[in-house]
């Protein structure tokens, strides 16, 4: 235990080395300073990790220049940084001598506050701690009643800190929001001891080949995440500077990362919409699904979400000068070597939102909103975005991410085509529009989310039209811009499963969330107060506004996690339901990681087939590329002889699956058919750990075994 | 803010860390200490001579000595008794005394016999765990024994 405790000191130490500190230097370079301690917090780690990813990346190029095979290991990593973050600090030795601390002024919860707010305060500090203590009880003993308590506590502080609207009440919303927004990404992302989820697999597999090799391979065109730095280049850094491994960085150091977002996003909301108003938004931000469920399973969405926001914070802000201009372009490039999606996304995203800005300017709409002191975004500023995107993906992915990008396009204009021309039926939008496979809850929750994305259309039609109160062009622009990008992305069938319209929904409510709330307001007819003259008061929700939409937050998060599923005995979502169809799909057990293991070492070279999360397990450990790794649930799919098939624990131990082709049952009972089947018909069973079991399919004799009909 | 108020508040945050504290140690207490639900197992698997990598016996001549190398690694989180027991249709062709291996530790068991009758042989090869009635893990594999005798066509 005591040697647990120094490895955590250690890695804290360290953290704050690597991802604070250049952070906190260049910032003070800049001489940029944020009264919002959070934000600065935010903007010091969001800068501290361009630093290291640029520098790991520099370092991996110009290393072997000098003989050194191995630019990422441990030793090569923690010198290079640790003399680059000594020249910065003696550059501000030097060009800061006078020590300029800075003053925390808003954002710190005081002692001075009442007793209720003092409690609340606590409240939200444990709650962080109490998703991991959760997640801990989940993954060793199967207990749920810890999670659904630290859920019941995160919708009774949505409801408090909603319906408060006191001083000292406000002043935790930053912090409220932080801690969260933390514990609901760790009770998810902390669940089993090993990776979970999906894209994450991959991410584990090419960080771990990295930190291996001590190397990263550009223009390796295997996958379009070897050219994301977020992924091969920050955690092979962090982990040989911290000692945390990266199954842990992935499950506990990203989602602390993308738990800074969301207070940012309540600054960005304060400045025109008040602070109970932004608090609620930034809430329904963090209670959408996307943010805890989807981007714990892709950690360079956790990293790129972080910079998004604290650019908009930046673009958005009243001031914009050139320590401003110089701070954006940080976050750009941190944002274009973090995921390509989104960098191309945002680019896109920026530049219809100066289009629209001047649209509106030119059409004279814009006497509907308050005049802005600047324009909303410079051209070099969306040429930058757009060049640096292209360049950096062309460069490393071999021009992967272009072709992906061509073949989308290509797909959403037959499924379009052959939707608008009734040619023939579109599976992907029937599917979306249907919803028979829904249990009554699974019904509920999905109304509940078409409900509220209604209430964000109306709230922004109610506020662009000026029914409600006159906001900054800048960010009306800037929304229309991302509510176009979000229904294109409707419209284009391909791209909602190419990209997934979750994510993109996530990524628009950046500066959407606010309208759900005023939409709350529309629907009962209470208009947002507005003392004062237009365009500087501060907007006052009402109490029945206030209270209604905290209830409306608090019931939403309760479907959307799976929590009323769970209380009302429904199959319900990973982390509240040990048996559901969530946790049958992706929980690592380590029999499964075993077998991988074993299959790795034994079996390199062979094609191998598992279920659809079977094969991503073996993807993550070891038997990339997944031209080598194949899902023997697709349809058609014929298991072919001399190959090997992957049973993962769900499989072999209960012979189920949680996905249902024709051929799925077949499979899983295909052990115990062995004795019966025909000689040429062969199974072999090679390996067997009571959970996962390793098959050899027709050695001898037989041409194949076609999944479904064997035997 | 009078000092009774302060003394609240200050408990509060007393109480919070203490909390915290006591959750963050449980919680990594419970990752390092306890092992999660299905996470004590044995694995059972044919390997080679290096201890990974397979090498099968999928051919033999009748009266051939055929030889496979079988290994069993305890995952149970404490020492564990094993027997290995090695059939054919026909039935027992190998057998191992019981043998304790401690925990996270290996036994490498060489399984030699010799090949009967001509045709498809199906080999299974049983773990049996001291306390459980049943086999513990099974592995399967085909075997053709082919004639050691040359027919003449026609």
């Amino acid at each position: 235990m005591l040697l647990t405790f120094l490895a955590c000191v250690r890695a804290a130490i360290a953290l704050v080395a690597v991802a604070y500190l250049p952070g906190v230097l260049a910032l003070r370079l800049l001489r940029f300073r944020c009264s919002a301690w959070l934000v600065q917090l935010a903007l010091s780690v969001a800068l501290s990790l361009t630093f290291d990813m640029m520098a790991g990346a520099l370092v991996n190029w110009a290393y072997p220049y000098i003989g050194i095979s191995r630019p990422l290991s441990a030793g090569s990593v923690v010198a290079t940084l640790g003399l680059l973050v000594a020249g910065l600090a003696a550059a501000n030795a030097i060009l800061l001598p006078a020590p300029r601390w800075y003053r925390w002024r808003s954002g710190i919860p005081t002692i001075r506050a009442s007793r209720s707010t003092c409690l609340v305060f606590c409240l939200c500090t444990l709650s962080p701690f109490l998703a991991a203590f959760a997640a801990s009880v989940y993954t060793t003993f199967n207990v749920t009643w810890v999670m659904i308590l630290m859920l019941l506590l995160i919708m009774s502080l949505t409801i408090i800190l909603g319906t408060q609207r006191s001083l000292g009440m406000s002043s935790l919303y930053p912090y409220a929001l932080m801690t969260l927004a933390l514990a609901l990404l760790l009770a998810r992302s902390l669940l089993s001891q090993y990776i979970v989820g999906w894209d994450v697999q991959w991410e584990y597999f090419f960080a771990e080949r990295v930190r291996e090799s001590g190397h990263w391979l550009v223009g390796n065109s295997a996958s379009q995440l070897n050219s994301t730095l977020s992924v091969v280049v920050l955690p092979p850094i962090l982990s040989s500077t911290t000692g945390i491994s990266t199954t842990w960085l992935f499950k506990l150091i990203y989602p602390m990362i993308l738990s800074l977002a969301p207070p940012v996003l309540y600054f960005i909301y304060r400045r025109i919409w008040g602070a109970q108003a932004s608090f609620l938004a930034a809430l329904f931000f963090i209670f959408l699904n996307v943010f805890y469920f989807a981007l714990t399973q892709a950690a360079r969405m956790e990293i790129s979400t972080l910079f998004l926001v604290l650019i908009v914070f930046i673009v958005l802000g009243h001031e914009y000068g050139s320590r401003h201009a110089m701070l954006a372009i940080l976050l750009v490039a941190g944002l274009t070597v973090s995921h390509y999606s989104s960098a191309f996304i945002f680019a896109v995203w920026l530049a219809t939102g100066g289009a629209v800005y001047v649209l509106f300017t030119l059409s004279g709409s814009h006497r509907l909103c308050v005049t802005p002191p600047r324009p909303l975004v410079s051209f070099g500023l969306v040429a930058l975005a757009f060049v640096l995107a292209y360049a950096w993906y062309a460069y490393t992915s071999n021009g992967i991410t272009f072709r992906t990008g061509v073949t989308v396009l290509a797909w959403s204009w037959r499924l379009l085509a052959s939707t608008l021309t009734f040619g023939t039926h579109n599976p992907e939008l029937a599917q979306a529009a249907s919803g028979n496979h829904l249990s009554p809850v699974q019904q509920v929750a999905r109304y509940l989310y078409l409900g509220t994305s209604a209430l964000v259309v109306l709230g922004y039609i109610a506020a662009t039209t000026g029914k409600v109160r006159r906001i900054d062009v800048r960010y009306t622009a800037l929304s229309t811009s991302a509510l176009l990008i979000f229904c294109a992305s409707l419209i284009l069938p391909g791209v909602s499963i190419a990209y997934d319209t979750g994510r993109m929904y996530l990524q628009a409510l950046v500066v959407l969330a606010p309208f759900f709330v005023v939409g709350v307001g529309v629907v009962v007819r209470v208009a947002l107060t507005v003392p004062g003259p237009v365009g500087k008061a501060r907007v006052r929700l009402s109490s029945v506004h206030a209270g209604l939409a905290a209830v409306v937050l608090a019931t939403y998060l309760g479907f959307q996690v799976g929590l009323v599923a769970s209380l009302t005995g429904s199959p319900s979502t990973l982390g509240l339901d040990p048996s559901g169809p969530e946790h049958n799909a992706i929980y690592a057990y380590p029999q499964d990681v075993d077998a991988a293991l074993w299959l790795h070492s034994s079996l390199p070279r062979s094609t191998v087939y598992g279920d659809q999360y079977g094969w991503m397990r073996l993807g993550s450990y070891g038997l990339f590329p997944r031209s080598s790794v194949r899902d023997f649930t697709a349809p058609g799919v014929t298991v072919s002889a001399g190959s090997v098939v992957f049973l993962r624990y769900l499989n072999a131990r209960w012979k189920q699956t949680s996905i249902t082709p024709p051929n799925t049952a077949a499979i899983a009972d295909v052990p115990l058919r062995m004795p019966h089947m025909a000689a040429g018909d062969r199974l072999d069973t090679v390996y067997d750990a009571g959970g996962s079991r390793v098959l050899l399919v027709a050695p001898v004799g037989a041409q194949s075994v076609t999944a479904g009909g064997a035997g | 803010m009078s000092t009774s108020k302060q003394w609240q508040a200050a408990f509060l945050l007393a109480m919070t860390v203490v909390l915290a504290s006591a959750l963050a140690v449980a919680s990594v207490a419970l990752r390092v200490g306890a092992e999660g639900v299905n996470a004590t197992f044995t694995e059972f698997f044919v390997s080679n001579a290096h201890g990974s990598g397979l090498a099968l016996p999928r051919e033999a001549k009748v009266g051939q000595r055929v030889s496979v190398r079988i290994t069993v690694r305890n995952h149970e989180d404490a020492a564990a008794a094993y027997r290995v027991v090695v059939e054919t249709q026909r039935g027992q062709v190998f057998a191992t005394g019981i043998e304790r291996v401690p925990d996270d530790g290996s036994w490498p068991v060489v399984v030699d016999w010799r090949a009967g009758k001509a045709g498809a042989v199906l080999v299974t090869a049983r773990l049996y765990a001291v306390g459980r009635a049943r086999a513990y893990r099974t592995l399967r594999w085909w075997m053709r024994i082919e004639s050691s005798r040359v027919r003449a066509r026609g």
